[in-house]
């Protein structure tokens, strides 16, 4: 008999359910009786689902169309709505044989957001910075005009889709050097300055955005001289910045709070002073570490544009809302869901994308702004 | 020049200059808007003081919780629609939360699908504005019901149509006290019975199936009472008359927009919140707790809750504080609430803008300071001792 083994055996292939797709199946979805029941509970409703959003918004749906009456029946969308009256969502009120002007407006737009979404190695940043500045001006002029022979157009005809954006553009772009300066503030020393700005946050965070929108409408003409000449449009875009550089300042003040202690007793050994530490040493960390929060509040800016239609300004939603109660398509509720339906996958894109844009930000490492 | 400017180099004479400069600029500050203010509200003739308050209101506000008619003060509407801001975020409060709960619980759970579609509602609802959610509930959906004439009837005693929910209320008779009286007295000796396990349990280690005890007596106990009693109450069924629905109470169908579309958009801030907390529980919490011999539920309940609780309260106030701020959007879809009346119902008959500024800021600010509170006495009351 021989004791010792000469030869390895062969291993036992593992037990059926521990590998593969099975086991992928199996600890999924039938796990427990519990989790079995509610697969097949969701599987169904997806099922339903998914077949009723298919008849509703391609079967029995209407394409085209020029009013109310073209979309009868109630068990289909009716995008007639949305391709009868899609060049008002998309440019408002804006003179029609000057639609060339915001095309480049929106060609711009895109090309910013392309800066910000992919790398170009070494000129990156020159790039985005270049881009960040030449947009607004660029778009200021384009958009309102009375410069370089380009016909004047006041800004309340801006309506639609590009209203959306523009308020949003301004919001944040307006919002985020305020806001880095109360945050500045609030994590001052000095106790007078500190105290100051805790107040200025706290009170604007504490109240409805809408109240604060009417109450720059209504009461800014009372407050400064010549106040009525401020358009009422400007009027909100100030509310909007106001408001919003206290939700960027608390989000600079998550950014300035995760610096180590250590880096500002260090510059300070270095004999940098406050704004020399501050610019060369602080911020570029301390930005760097509040974008993901940065692009969240950005989202919520985007989503709050929606307000201002409670002003009686035409956003997306405004004109959409303004449509509906047209002479035109006034109708039954279903060319109501239609529309917001469109409205939705309009705001979700836009929302969406910057969600994805700030996930992808919280996995990197290092992130440049 | 360098005796002249040596004192700047003191950090704290420096510093004090920096503050007071501050000081004296925005006292300077205010007092020119101040004095702007005053000249331009006389040029304007505008007319100012609080006296407008006990004037006569002159419009109906639907619903009101308590007793008012037009005829009632502007005061009175004032209180009467800040009653009705502070029911709806109470109760999309408590629905948001459970509803964010079971999102969580979903996201977390070990079925794809159910994270998968835990994961689609939440970006579904977080990425869409607030107001067009209203919108769609209020101008699409609930105006999708039937007409007044053929409701859909629940059992001849509810009744669902485009102009609300109709349902029945209870009338209580007089004998009902003592039902309530029995259910105080239920409720006040199960915590007694709770206060006594949780000290016996901590003395002596022994568990005592306290919970069980305790909500067996709270339901059994009126309900016992009660058929002794032969059923002291009486339903107010809502019969349809010649036009409409009477008796029975009713929810109007610009309460139940706002009500969905507060609690399915913050309940996706909510369960994504409540999942972050559970999450940030460390894994070994959890394994050593099964290790001692804990239950799945102990577990949870005794462990990992408590834990992710420090990390829950700050945001889920933030969004407890988002919510009662976010019904200032009701009245764009007619429900009476404080904004509203202050904007849409007062301002426009009296014309005193400033005031009734001054009064909704406040009104805001104390439901905001209220809730920042109650949250903050929760935290201190649930803190972990020692951290």
């Amino acid at each position: 008999m021989e004791p010792i083994q000469t030869s390895f055996k062969t291993p036992k292939s593992p037990p059926f359910q521990s590998q593969g797709a099975r086991l992928w199946l199996r600890s999924n979805f039938f796990s427990s009786w519990f989790n079995t029941l509610i697969t097949i509970l969701l599987l169904y409703a997806i099922v339903t689902l998914g077949i009723f959003i298919l008849e509703w918004a391609f079967v029995n749906a209407v394409w085209f169309g020029d009013s109310a009456r073209s979309c009868p029946n109630s068990n289909g969308a009716c995008w007639a709505f949305v391709t009868d009256r899609w060049r008002l969502f998309v440019y408002g009120l804006y003179p029609h044989e000057l639609y060339w002007r915001v095309n480049i407006v929106y060609i711009l737009a895109s090309l910013t957001i392309l800066s910000f979404l992919f790398s170009y190695g070494r000129t990156t940043k020159t790039f985005r910075l270049l881009m960040i500045t030449i947009f607004p001006v660029a778009a200021y002029i384009l958009l309102i005009g009375n410069y370089f022979g380009l016909k004047y157009v006041s800004p309340e005809d801006l309506g639609g889709l590009l209203l959306t954006l523009v308020i949003a553009s301004i919001s944040i772009l307006g919002s985020i050097p305020l806001g880095l300066f109360l945050a500045l503030g609030r994590m001052s020393k000095l106790t007078v300055i500190s105290k100051l700005c805790m107040y200025f946050i706290e009170f604007w965070r504490g109240v409805p955005h809408i109240v604060i929108i009417v109450m720059f409408v209504a009461l800014l003409p009372i407050f400064i001289p010549d106040g009525g000449k401020i358009d009422v449009v400007v009027r909100a875009f100030i509310a909007f910045i106001v408001f919003n550089s206290a939700y960027m300042a608390e989000v600079f003040r998550g950014g300035l709070q995760s610096i180590p202690r250590g880096q500002f007793e260090a510059s300070r050994a270095l004999g940098l002073s406050y704004w020399k530490m501050m610019g060369y040493i602080i911020l570029p960390q301390a930005m760097r570490n509040s974008v993901p929060a940065l692009v969240n509040t950005c989202i919520s800016i985007f989503k709050e544009t929606t307000i201002v239609m409670l002003i009686g300004f035409s956003d997306l939603l405004g004109i959409i809302q303004l449509s509906l109660e047209s002479s035109d398509w006034v109708g039954p509720p279903h060319i109501f869901s239609s529309a917001y339906t469109f409205a939705a996958l309009v705001y979700f894109i836009f929302t969406y994308g910057m969600s994805k844009y700030s996930e992808r930000l919280e996995n990197r490492s290092n992130v440049d702004l | 020049m360098r005796t002249l400017f040596s004192f700047w180099r003191k950090e704290g004479l420096r510093s004090l200059t920096y503050q007071w400069g501050v000081v004296a600029a925005l006292v300077c500050v205010l007092i020119w808007v101040y004095d702007t203010a005053t000249t331009n509200m006389a040029r304007l003739g505008l007319k100012t003081g609080f006296d407008f308050l006990n004037d006569e209101a002159g419009f109906p506000i639907s619903p009101a919780l308590i007793q008012y008619t037009p005829q009632s003060t502007y005061f009175d509407a004032i209180v009467v629609t800040l009653l009705n801001t502070i029911t709806l975020s109470v109760i999309a409060i408590f629905l948001a939360t459970i509803l964010g709960f079971f999102i969580a619980i979903s996201k977390l759970s070990p079925n794809l699908l159910l994270r998968k579609f835990g994961n689609a509602y939440v970006e579904v609802f977080r990425n869409i504005p607030l107001l067009l959610q209203l919108f769609f509930w209020y101008f699409a959906a609930l105006k999708m019901l039937p007409g007044k004439r053929s409701s859909i009837n629940f059992f001849d005693v509810a009744f669902l149509n485009i102009e609300g929910f109709f349902f029945p209320l209870p009338v209580l008779k007089d004998e009902a006290q003592i039902i309530a009286y029995t259910l105080l007295t239920a409720l006040l000796t199960s915590f007694a019975i709770w206060i006594w396990a949780r000290n016996r349990q901590r003395n002596t280690g022994k568990p005592f199936p306290s919970l069980l005890l305790g909500v067996s007596l709270v339901i059994l106990l009126p309900l016992i009472v009660a058929w002794v009693l032969n059923f002291p109450i009486k339903w107010d069924i809502p019969k349809f008359g010649k036009f409409n629905f009477n008796g029975g109470g009713s929810l109007e169908p610009e309460f139940t927009a706002m009500l969905f579309g507060l609690t399915l958009y913050n309940a996706a801030f909510i369960g994504e919140i409540i999942r972050a907390g559970i999450l940030s529980v460390h894994k070994g919490q959890k394994e050593a707790a099964v290790s001692i011999g804990f239950t799945q539920m102990q577990t949870y309940s005794q462990v990992v809750v408590p834990q992710a609780m420090r990390f829950i309260i700050p945001p889920i106030t933030n969004q407890y504080l988002n919510l009662a701020k976010s019904t200032a959007l009701a009245g764009a879809i007619g429900y009476a609430d404080f904004f509203w009346a202050m904007d849409g119902a007062i301002a426009p008959q009296t014309g005193q803008v400033m005031e009734l500024q001054v009064v909704t800021l406040a009104g805001y600010l104390g439901i905001s300071l209220f809730i920042a509170m109650l949250m903050a006495i929760y935290n201190r009351v649930t803190r972990i001792p020692g951290r």
